[in-house]
C-alpha cells in the first residue's frame, strides 16, 4: 500500500461561542494516499468544512483532540511560521466561491504569482511567467493578457480557474477543493471537473474534495467518506459506496436523490431535519431520522467498525457481523 | 473513541429544531446586557430621566429664586454645587435644567425622525426621480456646518426654546434621510418584500408592515446619538444667547453666565459644563451598545 | 389539446442599463428576448437553464411582478399585461409564488402564524378566530404543526422555512403557484421532502406549477412538460420523457451530458461546452448559442432560429428547418 499523504486521526474541532459550544467535528479520521481524490460527502453543519480547514490549520474553530500527520510530520503542533511553509506550497485549497476569493484589487498575475514568490523566491518577472504558464495550464484563453487583468472582468467558471491555477502554482501535493463547483452551472461544473482531473493525471496531486453532490462523487473520487454530524458514518471505496451502501443515512440519501434515470413517482425521503450543528449527542446522531433505529441507537454511540476490507460503517445493525468477516446482505 | 461523553449542549431531540427559540429583540436584548459600556450609558440615561421627572421632589431649593445673601459661594453643605451670581442654589438648576436639556434633546429628535424618516423612507423605496429630488434638497442642507445652519435657523425664528428645537429638528433631517434611505434600500430587494408584493399588498402595507420594522435598528442607533448632539447643540445656542433665555436653568446658558466669575468661582461654569458632558457620554454609550446590540456590523 | 390555463406570447423584458450623471441609457440587458409558452391546467411546466438565462424572470413576469417590455401573458383567456392595479390585485389570489432562499423570503420580524396570515388579511379572507383556524389548517398541510404559528421563522431549518413559504402560498386556495428554485438552497436529505409536499399538495388542491429550477434531476422528477432556457429564449419545449430521450436541441444535449451522474460504473460522453454564456447585454447575432455550440453552421451566424412546433414539440435550431 502506498503511504498515507495525509492522516486525520481522532480529530475533534470545537468552537465556543456565545451560545455554548459546538462541537463541529467530534472524531473524525480520514486518511489520503498520494495522487489519491478522497471525496467528503455530507450535508450543512456535518462539519466536512471544518475538517478540511482544520487539516490546513486554517479553522476559527478550536482543536481539543487528535492529530494531524501531513507527509509524516504531525502539523497540530507546528508553529504558524511552519505552517504557513507548508500551505499554498505543498497543500493548497480552493473554495466555493469564486467571486469572493479573489482579491480584487490585485491583478490575476499577481495573485497567481504570489505563492511562487513566497515560497520559492521567484523574481516578479518569473513569477509573472509562472502565472501565465499556470493560466494556461487551466485552460484560460489569452493567457498573456488575462494575466495582467483584475478579477471583476472575469465570468465564474473563469475566476474558479484562476483560483485552481492559484492553489496549483507550487505543484502541491494536496490539493482540498470546498466544494469547487457549488456556485457553477452545469455546463461550467463540466469544465471544471474535467479541468481537475486532468490536472491530477499530469501532476499527480491527491485531492480531498468536499461536496454535498454525490454525482459529482461518483464521478471524481477513488475514495469516499460519509459524514453526518460531525462525524464519519460510512467510508468505502466509491464503487462500494454507490453499489452496496450499508449505512442507514448513505441509504437514504443516495434513494432520496432525484436523477436523471430513475423513474420513480415519488422520491423517498428520510424523516425530519439535518441536525443543528453540535447538538447534543446521545447516542446515534441519526437515530431520530432512521427507520431502522432500535433502542440501543438512542442510548449509546455506535463505534466505526470495518463490515468489508475497506468498507466501514457506524451503525449498530452491523453489530451482527462480527467485524470484518461480513458479506450479509445489505440493509433494506 | 469515547462518543457519549461529548453533552455539549441540551436540545431535545423531540422537537426537530431548536435553533434559537427568541424573537429578534429578546436575543438583541440579551446581547444588550452582556455590553458593559452599554450597560453604564443605559443607567446614566435612566438616572438623568430620573432627575427631570421627579425634579420638584429632589431639588432642595427653588431654581429661579434669588438670594442676595449667599452670591457665588462654593459648594457646602447647605449648597452642594454652591451657589450663583443671584444666589440661586446650582445643584437644583442643574437638576431643573436636565428637564430643559432632555426634552430639547428628545423633541428636536423627534420632529427629524418624524421628517427624516418619512423623506428617507419615500426617497429609497420609490427611487428614481423622488429619489434624486429629495437626496439633492438633503446634500444641500448637508452643505452648511450643521451647527451654523442651526444657529441660521433660529437667527431667523428668533431665540427661544421652542425654536431651538425647530432648529434642532430641522438641522438633523438629512442625517435621518440618508440613514432611513440607506436601510430602506438594502431592504427593499429582500425576497419577502417581493413575496408580499406578489400577495398583492399595497405600497402602504409594505412600507409599514415589512420594509419600516426591519430597518429601525440605524434609526434607534442614531436618534440615540442624535439626542447627544441635539443636547450639545442646544447648550451651545444658549451659551451664545440665541437659546433659552435667562431665568430658565438652561446648563448652556448657566456655562455662558459663568464665564465672568471663572477666577473668583470656577463652579458655577464647571458643574454645568460636567452635566453637560456626563449627559451626552450617556447618550453616546447608551448608542453605541444599542447599535452593537442590533447589529455591529451596522455601518453609523 | 384542451384550452391552456396559461399561455405567454412574445413575451421579452429588457432591463435599461444607465450611465453618467443624467442617468442615461446606454443598452438593455436582454433578460427574457421572446418566450413563447403555454401550461395546461393540473400540469407541472419545468423551465431550465443555467444562471442569467431569464427563467427566474420569466416566472415574474408570469406573475406580473415585473412589467413585461413587450408580449402577453393570458390567463384563462385573459391578458394580464396592462391590466389595473385593481383587477391584478383579485388576480394575485389565484397565482402565488414560493421563492428560492428559505431566509431571505420569510420577513425575520414576524411569527409564522403572521406570515402565513398577511395574504389572508391583504385580501381580507379571513379573521379573528377564522384567520387563525385557517392559520392551523395550513401549518398542518405542509407538515408543521400548530404551535409553530408562534414562532419566529429563524427558529426552524431551511427545509421548514420552505414549508412555511409555501404554507403562505397556499393561504389564498391559488390555482397556479410559480416555484422559483424552491429546493435548491435545501439539503439532499431535505430536497426530497420538499419535492414530495409540493407533489402532494398539487394532487389534493389541484394545483398548476411552473417549476423554475437548474437541477436536471429535480425538474424532470416534477415536471410532465420542460422548457429549456438559453440567453432569454427557450430553446426547446418538449414532454419530459421525450426531452430526456431524445434530445434535439445541442444545447440540451449538452446540458444533460454535464449533469454528473451518482453511479460511478457508468461511463459517459460528455459534450463538454467551450467557454461561457455571453453577456445578455450584448448577445451574440443571429443563434445567442452559436459561438459554443458543437453543431454551428454559417447560418446560425446571421439567422436567429424560429422557435417552432414538430409534432408537439418545440425546438429552435436551424438543424430542424
Amino acid at each position: 500500500m502506498e503511504r498515507k499523504l495525509l492522516e486525520i486521526k481522532g480529530l475533534k474541532t470545537y468552537f465556543y461561542t456565545d451560545e455554548g459550544v459546538v462541537a463541529a467535528v467530534d472524531g473524525v479520521d480520514i486518511s489520503i494516499r498520494a495522487g489519491e481524490t478522497v471525496g467528503i460527502v455530507g450535508e450543512s453543519g456535518s462539519g466536512k468544512s471544518v475538517t478540511s480547514l482544520t487539516a490546513m490549520r486554517l479553522t476559527p474553530g478550536k482543536v481539543v483532540e487528535g492529530s494531524i500527520t501531513f507527509d509524516g510530520k504531525e502539523i497540530l503542533g507546528l508553529s504558524e511560521e511552519e505552517m504557513r511553509e507548508i500551505r499554498g506550497n505543498e497543500m493548497a485549497m480552493i473554495f466555493q466561491e469564486p467571486m469572493t476569493s479573489l482579491n480584487p484589487v490585485f491583478t490575476i498575475g499577481d495573485q497567481i504569482g504570489e505563492a511562487v514568490r513566497i515560497h520559492r523566491n521567484y523574481s516578479k518577472a518569473q513569477a509573472r511567467a509562472r502565472a501565465v504558464e499556470m493560466l494556461k495550464l487551466v485552460g484560460i484563453p489569452r493567457a498573456e493578457q488575462i494575466v495582467d487583468e483584475y478579477p471583476h472582468r472575469l465570468s465564474g467558471g473563469m475566476r474558479q480557474r484562476v483560483m485552481i491555477a492559484m492553489a496549483m502554482a507550487c505543484d502541491p501535493k494536496l490539493l482540498i477543493a470546498d466544494e469547487p463547483t457549488t456556485a457553477l452551472d452545469v455546463t461550467i461544473q463540466a469544465q471544471i471537473l474535467d479541468l481537475m482531473s486532468e490536472l491530477k493525471a499530469s501532476k499527480g496531486t491527491a485531492i480531498l474534495l468536499i461536496t454535498h453532490d454525490l454525482g459529482v462523487v461518483a464521478e471524481m473520487c477513488d475514495r469516499v467518506v460519509v459524514m453526518y454530524d460531525g462525524r464519519v458514518v460510512e467510508e468505502s471505496d466509491v464503487v462500494t459506496l454507490f453499489t452496496h451502501p450499508r449505512h442507514p443515512y448513505t441509504q437514504g440519501l443516495m434513494k432520496s436523490m432525484p436523477t436523471l434515470d430513475s423513474e420513480e413517482k415519488r422520491l423517498y425521503s428520510i424523516k425530519g431535519s439535518v441536525p443543528a450543528q453540535g447538538s447534543l449527542r446521545i447516542g446515534c446522531s441519526f437515530a431520530p431520522r432512521c427507520e431502522h433505529a432500535m433502542a440501543i441507537c438512542r442510548e449509546q454511540s455506535p463505534p466505526l467498525q470495518e463490515i468489508e476490507l475497506g468498507h466501514f460503517s457506524r451503525c449498530f445493525l452491523h453489530a451482527s457481523a462480527e467485524g470484518r468477516t461480513g458479506h450479509e446482505p445489505a440493509v433494506h | 473513541m469515547s462518543d457519549t461523553d461529548v453533552s455539549v449542549q441540551v436540545a431535545t431531540q423531540a422537537a426537530e429544531v431548536s435553533y434559537q427559540r427568541r424573537s429578534p429583540w429578546a436575543s438583541m436584548l440579551r446581547r444588550f446586557r452582556k455590553n458593559k459600556r452599554a450597560l453604564v450609558g443605559f443607567w446614566m440615561v435612566v438616572v438623568f430621566v430620573g432627575i427631570a421627572v421627579f425634579a420638584q421632589a429632589i431639588a432642595p431649593y427653588d431654581p429661579i429664586e434669588q438670594n442676595m445673601d449667599v452670591i457665588l459661594q462654593p459648594p457646602s453643605a447647605d449648597h452642594l454645587f454652591g451657589t450663583d451670581e443671584y444666589g440661586r442654589d446650582i445643584l437644583s438648576r442643574i437638576i431643573y435644567g436636565s428637564q430643559i436639556s432632555l426634552m430639547i434633546g428628545i423633541v428636536g429628535v423627534l420632529i427629524s425622525v418624524v421628517i427624516g424618516v418619512g423623506l428617507g423612507t419615500v426617497s429609497g423605496y420609490f427611487g428614481g426621480r423622488t429619489d434624486m429630488f429629495i437626496m439633492r434638497i438633503m446634500d444641500i442642507f448637508m452643505a452648511f456646518p450643521s451647527f451654523l445652519l442651526a444657529l441660521a435657523i433660529v437667527s431667523v425664528l428668533g431665540p427661544g426654546m421652542v425654536n431651538v428645537m425647530i432648529a434642532i429638528g430641522i438641522f438633523s433631517v438629512p442625517t435621518f434621510a440618508r440613514i432611513s434611505r440607506s436601510a430602506v434600500i438594502s431592504v427593499k430587494n429582500k425576497e419577502f418584500i417581493e413575496a408580499a408584493k406578489s400577495m398583492g399588498a399595497s405600497h402602504a402595507r409594505v412600507i409599514f408592515k415589512h420594509v419600516l420594522p426591519n430597518s429601525v435598528a440605524p434609526i434607534i442607533v442614531l436618534s440615540t446619538m442624535r439626542i447627544a448632539t441635539a443636547i450639545l447643540t442646544a447648550s451651545g445656542l444658549s451659551f451664545l444667547g440665541m437659546g433659552a433665555q435667562p431665568p430658565t436653568p438652561e446648563w448652556g446658558a448657566m456655562l455662558s453666565t459663568g464665564r465672568e466669575y471663572l477666577r473668583t468661582a470656577p463652579h458655577v461654569s464647571t458643574i454645568p459644563g460636567l452635566a453637560i458632558m456626563f449627559m451626552v457620554l450617556a447618550f453616546n454609550m447608551l448608542g453605541d451598545g444599542l447599535r452593537d446590540a442590533l447589529d455591529p456590523k451596522m455601518k453609523l | 389539446m384542451n384550452q391552456p390555463f396559461i399561455e405567454v406570447k412574445n413575451l421579452k423584458k429588457y432591463f435599461p442599463i444607465k450611465k453618467g450623471v443624467f442617468s442615461r441609457t446606454a443598452g438593455h440587458v436582454k433578460a427574457v428576448d421572446g418566450v413563447d409558452f403555454s401550461i395546461y391546467k393540473g400540469e407541472t411546466l419545468g423551465l431550465v437553464g443555467e444562471s442569467g438565462c431569464g427563467k427566474s424572470t420569466t416566472g415574474r413576469l408570469l406573475l406580473q411582478l415585473l412589467a413585461p417590455t413587450e408580449g402577453e401573458v393570458r390567463y384563462e383567456g385573459k391578458n394580464l399585461v396592462g391590466m389595473n392595479t385593481s383587477e391584478l390585485r383579485k388576480m394575485r389570489r389565484d397565482m402565488q409564488m414560493v421563492f428560492q432562499d428559505p431566509y431571505a423570503s420569510l420577513d425575520p420580524r414576524l411569527t409564522v402564524g403572521d406570515i402565513i396570515a398577511e395574504p389572508l388579511e391583504i385580501h381580507q379572507m379571513a379573521r379573528g378566530k377564522e384567520k387563525d383556524r385557517r392559520i392551523d389548517e395550513l401549518l398542518n398541510v405542509v407538515g408543521l404543526s400548530s404551535y409553530h404559528a408562534k414562532r419566529y421563522s429563524h427558529e426552524f431549518s431551511g427545509g421548514q422555512r420552505q414549508r412555511i413559504g409555501i404554507a403562505r402560498a397556499l393561504a389564498l386556495n391559488p390555482k397556479l403557484i410559480v416555484a422559483d428554485e424552491p429546493v435548491s438552497a435545501l439539503d439532499v436529505s431535505i430536497q426530497s421532502q420538499v419535492i414530495n409536499l409540493m407533489q402532494d399538495l398539487q394532487e389534493q388542491f389541484d394545483l398548476t406549477y411552473l417549476f423554475i429550477a437548474h437541477d436536471l434531476s429535480v425538474v424532470k422528477h416534477i415536471s410532465n412538460r420542460i422548457g429549456v432556457m438559453y440567453l432569454g429564449r427557450i430553446v426547446e419545449l418538449a414532454d419530459k420523457r421525450e426531452l430526456f430521450d431524445s434530445p434535439q436541441h445541442p444545447y440540451t444535449q449538452a446540458l444533460l451530458s454535464a449533469v454528473p451522474t451518482p453511479n460511478p460504473l457508468a461511463k459517459k460522453e460528455r459534450i463538454v461546452l467551450r467557454g461561457d454564456v455571453p453577456s445578455p447585454a450584448n448577445p451574440p447575432a443571429g443563434c445567442t448559442f452559436h459561438p459554443r455550440c458543437p453543431a454551428v453552421m454559417d447560418r446560425c451566424k446571421t439567422v436567429k432560429p424560429v422557435f417552432q412546433n414538430r409534432d408537439g414539440r418545440f425546438v429552435a435550431c436551424h438543424l430542424y428547418e
